[in-house]
């Protein structure tokens, strides 16, 4: 029963990717499976979550059956250089041209396949038993603007004629992504109109354009349902006769009308993808800690299930 | 712990601008909060032009923006407005295209720059992001436009700089031996080209050719050197948007939220802002709560202390246990809600407000808070709303909504 060897978590800025990206990995270290978290988004969030300084450009393991890696491009760049020069001197005094990275940058695709090829690397390690070294390796990605491209890469640089080292890297880097048995898109939004309008194109544009498994989208921050219909209806006959302190019943109502616009958006939300949305709920503390996650890899654990 | 004067609002920052550039991470609300300011002052009776970068679907809509990016745009203003509105949506592939078009001494050349299969890659790397093509469509507006105003909404940046560091940049860039190289690659390993290391270079490059298909070496000198002669067309404008982004008509809006998570990345933000030599004239918190009870100004943070006492007995008879407890929770999280909500604004006000904070010495920013409007403006009619709320330019506009 092997889940999904990768977990790319995509979604506009401000959803909360990093969140939903540390609850999987907090799913999968419930599950007993070995995760490693990837960040390629904000720097330092995701370290703050963990409780750690700063994430290394190289995997480290922070709790039993957690690593954390942050992945940023001159170090993936560094890496594939590295394998393409037999001269470590050379490499590195080609790497510290300014002009390099412009030529770099020119290449269409270079710095993503760099990044990707990266990740398909800790997907294939293995340990010394041959297993995978990691279960699960979950992809905090960049907001959604730049994540299309990244993911998009391998299907740009297939069309060209590819041979050599990278070549085949794109090859492999193409069928993890398209592999449904191996691969699972989370695209994350929250109940706001913009972010359902942004998660529904992501979607659309992961799922038909290229062609990666995604799984049910995620409702991030959801209000819990605290009051059946009679509630609502005794709510609101308290506040035509003044029994209740206003502000109590100013805190429920509060608490319907969120709890009504994420049922709402719940409703665009699968009616434009026609998948059921997996429902966070909102957190309440301001900190966000390991232990904090809990809840929310709870109501995340099925995205580790095989498809 | 500062009190900061609760300035009214930017009226008066509008009425002395002749630019006004919304700054902020992601996520914050600057595409809205630039289409409110423009609409603000539209209404006020001005001529008014606002860029907008990457908006939603709906607020596309709520301007009426046009399919094609790039092209200026009559905005209907409700009834009552005086002035004029411009909408125009960032064209960021289209504005470098039709500058080298502009630059190029020949027409020919134009076209053998854009028909080179480096071109698209390095044209980006030239100018960093999004955020320089902004400034090159804002320079144009400002320079053969008719307006009294420009409202400049930035795309997304994590970091300032891309925004203020593009001019320098490219003028550095324009400036250095950094094309000539790109004429010649093997000129990158410097007086350590050995037979080797060139060997070696060429090899790689040659790996790079055949990974992209594209014949690098000679489309990278072709490019290098047709650009030559685009050149200092490209330094002159550089320099104008310098001088353009210091000019004393030049306002900036900071748009911050108040989520905790966001805190360091603003505060960062606006400290990057300070040392890009630009100062920040007003701070905008969007999306902050309110809460009826704010106004009665009722102790907070006590609510599950006070519990049951505020459910009168009658009501109390006629709900179930749950209902109450319920209600008491609600009060609860809130509260817990709203304190940390407070708690954020007091350090952004530390931050961009206080003696050594992040926004420098000069004068001290004006200060509004956007409640979070639910639903959000998607139309014209909600946008007029927000710009209410934000009290720019004198709203002339109240048979508007």
């Amino acid at each position: 029963m092997a889940g999904p060897r990768l977990v790319i978590v995509t979604g506009k800025g401000g959803v909360g990717k990093t969140t939903v990206a540390a609850a999987v990995a907090h799913a999968a270290v419930a599950a007993r499976r070995r995760a490693l978290l990837v960040e390629v988004a904000t720097p330092g969030r995701l370290a703050s979550v963990l409780d750690v300084p700063a994430l290394e450009s190289t995997p480290r393991q922070i709790l039993d059956g957690l690593s954390a890696v942050a992945l940023e491009e001159t170090s993936a760049l560094e890496e594939l250089v590295h394998g393409l020069m037999p001269l470590r001197l050379l490499s590195r005094r080609l790497l510290s041209s300014e002009t390099f990275r412009v030529i770099a940058a020119a290449v269409p695709g270079i710095l993503e396949a760099a990044l990707l090829a990266r990740v398909v690397g800790w997907l294939e390690e293995v340990d010394r038993r041959g297993r995978p070294r990691y279960d699960v390796v979950v992809l905090d990605s960049p907001a959604s603007g730049h994540s299309v491209p990244l993911l998009a890469t391998p299907r740009t640089l297939s069309g060209l004629a590819t041979v050599g080292p990278l070549g085949s890297v794109m090859r492999r880097t193409s069928r993890w992504l398209t592999d449904p048995a191996l691969t699972r898109a989370l695209v994350v939004a929250i109940p706001e109109d913009w972010a359902i309008a942004e998660a529904v194109e992501l979607y659309e544009s992961l799922r038909d354009g290229l062609d990666i498994p995604v799984g049910r989208p995620v409702l991030n921050g959801v209000f819990p349902r605290r009051f059946s219909r009679t509630d609502e209806a005794l709510l609101q006959e308290a506040e035509a006769s003044h029994t209740v302190d206003p502000q109590l019943l100013d805190a429920g109502r509060y608490f319907i009308a969120r709890r009504n616009a994420a049922q709402a958006h719940t409703r665009a939300l699968r009616g434009a993808t026609r998948s059921r949305p997996l429902e966070l709920p909102f957190l309440f503390s301001a900190s966000m800690t390991w232990e904090d996650l809990g809840p929310l890899a709870d109501a995340l654990d099925t995205v580790l299930e095989p498809a | 712990m500062t009190s900061p004067d609760r300035d009214p609002g930017l009226v008066g920052l509008v009425e002395e601008a002749r630019v006004v550039v919304c700054l902020g991470p992601g996520g914050v609300g600057k595409t809205t909060t630039a289409a409110a300011i423009a609409v603000a002052a539209a209404l006020g009776g001005k001529r008014v032009a606002v860029l907008t970068v990457d908006p939603a679907a709906r607020l596309k809509d709520a301007l009426e923006l046009p399919r094609n990016p790039g092209k200026l745009h009559r905005v209907p203003l409700p009834d009552g407005g005086v002035g004029t509105l411009d909408a125009i949506l960032l064209d960021a592939k289209g504005i470098f295209d039709g500058l080298v078009r502009r630059l190029a001494p020949a027409p020919a050349l134009a076209e053998r720059v854009l028909a080179n299969p480096v071109y698209r890659n390095v044209a980006g790397a030239f100018a960093g992001s999004d955020a320089y093509m902004a400034l090159e469509q804002l320079l144009d507006i400002v320079t053969d436009g008719d307006f009294d105003l420009v409202v400049v909404d930035t795309p997304p940046a994590s970091h300032a700089l891309e925004l203020f560091d593009a001019p320098e940049r490219i003028l550095a860039l324009l400036n250095s031996r950094a094309l000539e190289y790109l004429g010649e690659p093997v000129r990158i390993l410097g007086g350590a080209s050995s037979r080797l290391a060139r060997g070696l270079l060429s090899a790689v490059l040659a790996g790079l050719e055949r990974m992209t298909g594209l014949s690098l070496l000679s489309d990278i000198s072709a490019l290098a050197t047709d650009f030559g002669a685009v050149t200092p067309g490209f330094r002159k404008r550089a320099e104008a948007i310098r001088d353009l982004l210091h000019d004393s008509t030049t306002r900036y809006v900071l748009l911050a939220a108040p989520d905790p998570h966001a805190t360091r990345d603003i505060l960062s933000f606006a400290a990057q802002v300070d040392r890009a030599g630009v100062t920040i004239d007003a701070v905008v918190v969007n999306r902050v709560m309110r809460f009826a009870s704010d106004d009665a100004g009722a102790p907070h943070g006590s609510s599950a202390a006070r519990e049951h006492d505020r459910v009168e007995p009658e009501a109390k008879r006629r709900w179930s246990a749950s209902l109450a407890r319920n209600l008491v929770a609600c009060a609860r999280d809130l509260d817990i809600l709203r304190d940390a909500q407070r708690a954020v604004i007091e350090e952004l006000e530390d931050g961009l407000l206080g003696a050594d904070s992040a926004a420098g010495t000069g004068p001290r920013p004006r200060w509004v808070e956007l409640p979070a409007l639910s639903p959000a403006p998607t139309t014209l009619a909600g946008i007029v709303a927000l710009a209410r709320a934000l009290q720019v330019g004198r709203a002339r506009s109240t048979s508007a909504a």
